[in-house]
């Protein structure tokens, strides 16, 4: 499904990713751990192909293709779908026309027909009913004053909408409450197929309760120290970063 | 030579057998008074930024009767037909009859074309008004509209009527690159009477408009008018309009301009009555080779006086706008409440735009704001749509369509609505070709 290899990028000059290898199988969820500042956004960012991240060693690839050859929405309609840390409030574009047009650029790039508006309308209602997310918020404009939790909710909508084989979740799940969390958790679960991969990026373990990961990474300093089962997540519940800073403190350089 | 010496001095021969003596001297007294002014250069403070030496280059004539079979099939596109309407089209200054819906007498309403006025004809209370709402001293087009007008509509819609049909005036030039007109109009809306009045402007080649219509709101009285200038774009566009309203009027305004090579548009609005509520909505699109310029001005002159001003332009390639929008507050016009913004989206480099609210208060309890911006497309908001698989372009698109919106989503006809959002569309589509 994805495969990083030695991946290098930096923002403004600054060296964010130094060589980060990773990679994911159709089906797998994996997620990526670390303390603040030691580059997991930067990571989601470069995937999605923000223009402000340079990518200065190493490839990526996605269902056996470039990735990084590709523009922003070539990749979503390749099937990768971020979810943001924070959406963007777009004023005066209406989030029901706004998904329906993504969705039918989707479907074309797949070979398939367009959505007419009456299946669509049906069929994002239904979705929506999914997220607990009211359908009049369909009818108003793209995360215009919409809430955090309801932010974070649209974005799940709009991956079960976008169908994406590879979601990248960049902390879904900060600034939510538990029942908000569990709302978008199985947003996420319900989505989970044989053929369809999650990148779950967090810093805290909560989260991974509800999404249970197959392989955790722990990511510090632009590398993955250390990589495991879910049970690592646990592991630095209980015992915090620091751990994992001292002993790469004392790391040869 | 003096740019429309030639034209004005052959006018007078021909046009002064049946007119009647009070309409000879108003157009003698533009006359007098064009001559006077000259046209405006930029070394005139309202024109600072607009610069017309390309209209007083041009030898100017009447416009001809065109050839219509062509530019019948050429211009259909443009226009949009809206069966329920009352629909008047005057093709180079000349009353169409086949384009226009036939003169039936639609009950409280009173219409007079200005070509019977001259021919001695007109029924219509335009005497007391003509000239009185549109003063001509700082508008030397005024004064030439003023001497050359052959045609318009002068309406009256009587007290307590309320039309259920909107009024429809085309404009439709074609013209050689020298052809002239000057469409004078005049409403006269009775008290409590409620009206919808729809001014467009289309046409082909090179020609000039020079445009005046003036609007009397008496007491109660309310109007939606819509002034939609689609003119081609090697056309000039010069036009005025003067809005004198009385007390409890409402006047509502919603200018488009997205045609011609070079518009300026004066709007007045006297606020002169207590308790009258104005808006004036405005979107303007211009790309190189245009230049558009909107003045418009605001004079509260009584208590309690409401108005509500936006207006939005996009601006791609070498275009350019200005918008000057002045406020003026009196001293009786305590409680005054005015309310000014005006945004500017400028999809390139190339593109300029002169922003420029002028407040001048002179009562001290009043509430007046103004706010300004004019900026680019936002990035993140850009990103965002691409990261859900739109084209940058689509998504360039969907963000113009979302600024437009808050303009076009006010107007009140859907077939206008409609035509409205096909040119903007048009408009992206030449942009990003």
């Amino acid at each position: 499904m994805l495969v990083i290899d030695r991946l290098h990028a930096s923002v403004e000059g600054n060296k964010i990713l130094k060589g980060i290898s990773l990679h994911i199988l159709p089906g797998e969820v994996h997620a990526i751990m670390g303390p603040n500042g030691s580059g997991k956004s930067t990571l989601a960012q470069v995937l999605t192909g923000r223009p402000e991240y340079t990518v200065t060693a190493g490839s990526v690839h996605f269902q056996g293709k470039d990735l990084l050859a590709m523009a922003p929405e070539e990749r979503a309609r390749e099937g990768l779908f971020l979810a943001f840390q924070y959406p963007v409030e777009i004023p005066g574009v209406n989030t029901s026309y706004f998904l329906h047009t993504a969705l039918n650029e989707v479907r074309r790039h797949r070979g398939l027909p367009p959505m007419s508006a009456g299946d669509f309308i049906k069929w994002i209602r239904e979705k929506a009913a999914g997220v607990e997310m009211d359908s009049s918020f369909l009818n108003r404009s793209v995360n215009e004053g919409f809430s955090g939790g309801e932010k974070k909710r649209n974005e799940v909508l709009q991956m079960a909408v976008l169908e994406p084989r590879l979601a990248v979740l960049d902390e879904t799940d900060s600034g939510l409450d538990i029942d908000a969390l569990k709302i978008v958790a199985q947003g996420v679960n319900r989505l989970r197929r044989r053929e369809n991969s999650f990148l779950v990026i967090t810093h805290y373990q909560r989260l991974l309760n509800y999404i249970v990961p197959d392989v955790v990474h722990v990511l510090y300093d632009g590398r993955i120290v250390k990589t495991g089962g879910k049970e690592l997540a646990l592991d630095l519940e209980a015992h915090g970063y620091d751990e994992i800073k001292t002993q790469q403190s004392l790391r040869p350089s | 030579m003096k740019p429309f010496a030639e034209l004005l001095a052959g006018w007078e021969k021909k046009n002064q057998t049946r007119m009647p003596e009070s309409l000879q001297a108003l157009k003698q007294t533009g006359r007098e008074q064009f001559f006077r002014q000259g046209l405006p250069t930029r070394r005139h403070e309202a024109w600072r930024f607009t610069d017309i030496e390309q209209i007083s280059e041009i030898d100017w004539r009447a416009a001809a009767a065109p050839p219509l079979t062509g530019a019948i099939d050429l211009l259909r596109p443009l226009t949009y037909w809206d069966s329920d309407a009352f629909r008047l089209v005057f093709v180079n200054g000349r009353l169409n009859p086949e384009w226009s819906t036939r003169r039936t007498d639609i009950k409280g309403l009173r219409l007079t074309t200005a070509a019977e006025i001259l021919q001695g004809n007109g029924k219509a209370a335009w005497q007391q008004h003509l000239g009185r709402i549109a003063d001509s001293a700082e508008f030397p087009f005024t004064s030439l509209n003023t001497a050359l007008f052959e045609q318009g509509a002068f309406i009256e819609v009587e007290s307590g009527v309320e039309l259920s049909r909107p009024i429809h005036l085309y404009y439709v030039s074609v013209g050689d690159g020298a052809a002239a007109v000057h469409p004078r109009n005049l409403f006269v809306l009775g008290p409590s009477s409620r009206t919808t009045i729809v001014e467009t402007f289309i046409g082909l080649g090179g020609y000039l408009t020079n445009h005046v219509s003036e609007w009397l709101l008496h007491d109660n009285a309310a109007v939606d008018h819509y002034k939609v200038q689609r003119e081609a774009l090697s056309a000039f566009h010069v036009s005025r309009t003067a809005v004198h309203q009385q007390a409890n009027s409402r006047y509502q305004c919603h200018v488009f301009s997205f045609g011609s090579r070079l518009e300026r548009t004066d709007l007045t609005v006297t606020l002169d009555g207590a308790e009258v509520e104005t808006g004036l909505d405005g979107l303007y699109l211009a790309q190189s080779g245009q230049w558009i310029d909107h003045h418009t001005l605001l004079h509260h002159q009584q208590p309690h006086g409401n108005s509500r001003q936006l207006y939005k332009g996009i601006l791609t390639g070498e275009g350019g706008a200005v918008f000057n929008g002045r406020i003026k507050v009196s001293a009786d016009a305590q409680k005054t409440d005015a309310l000014q913004s005006n945004k500017n989206l400028l999809l390139s480099d190339g593109a300029t735009v002169h922003a420029q609210p002028q407040l001048e208060i002179s009562a001290d309890d009043v509430r007046c704001t103004h706010g300004g911006t004019v900026g680019q497309l936002d990035p993140e908001a850009l990103f965002y749509l691409q990261t859900r698989g739109l084209s940058r372009k689509d998504a360039v698109g969907l963000l113009v369509h979302a600024f437009a919106g808050e303009i076009v989503d006010r107007i009140r006809t859907p077939i206008l609505r409609g035509q409205v959002e096909t040119w903007v569309h048009e408009f992206l589509q030449r942009e990003t070709e």
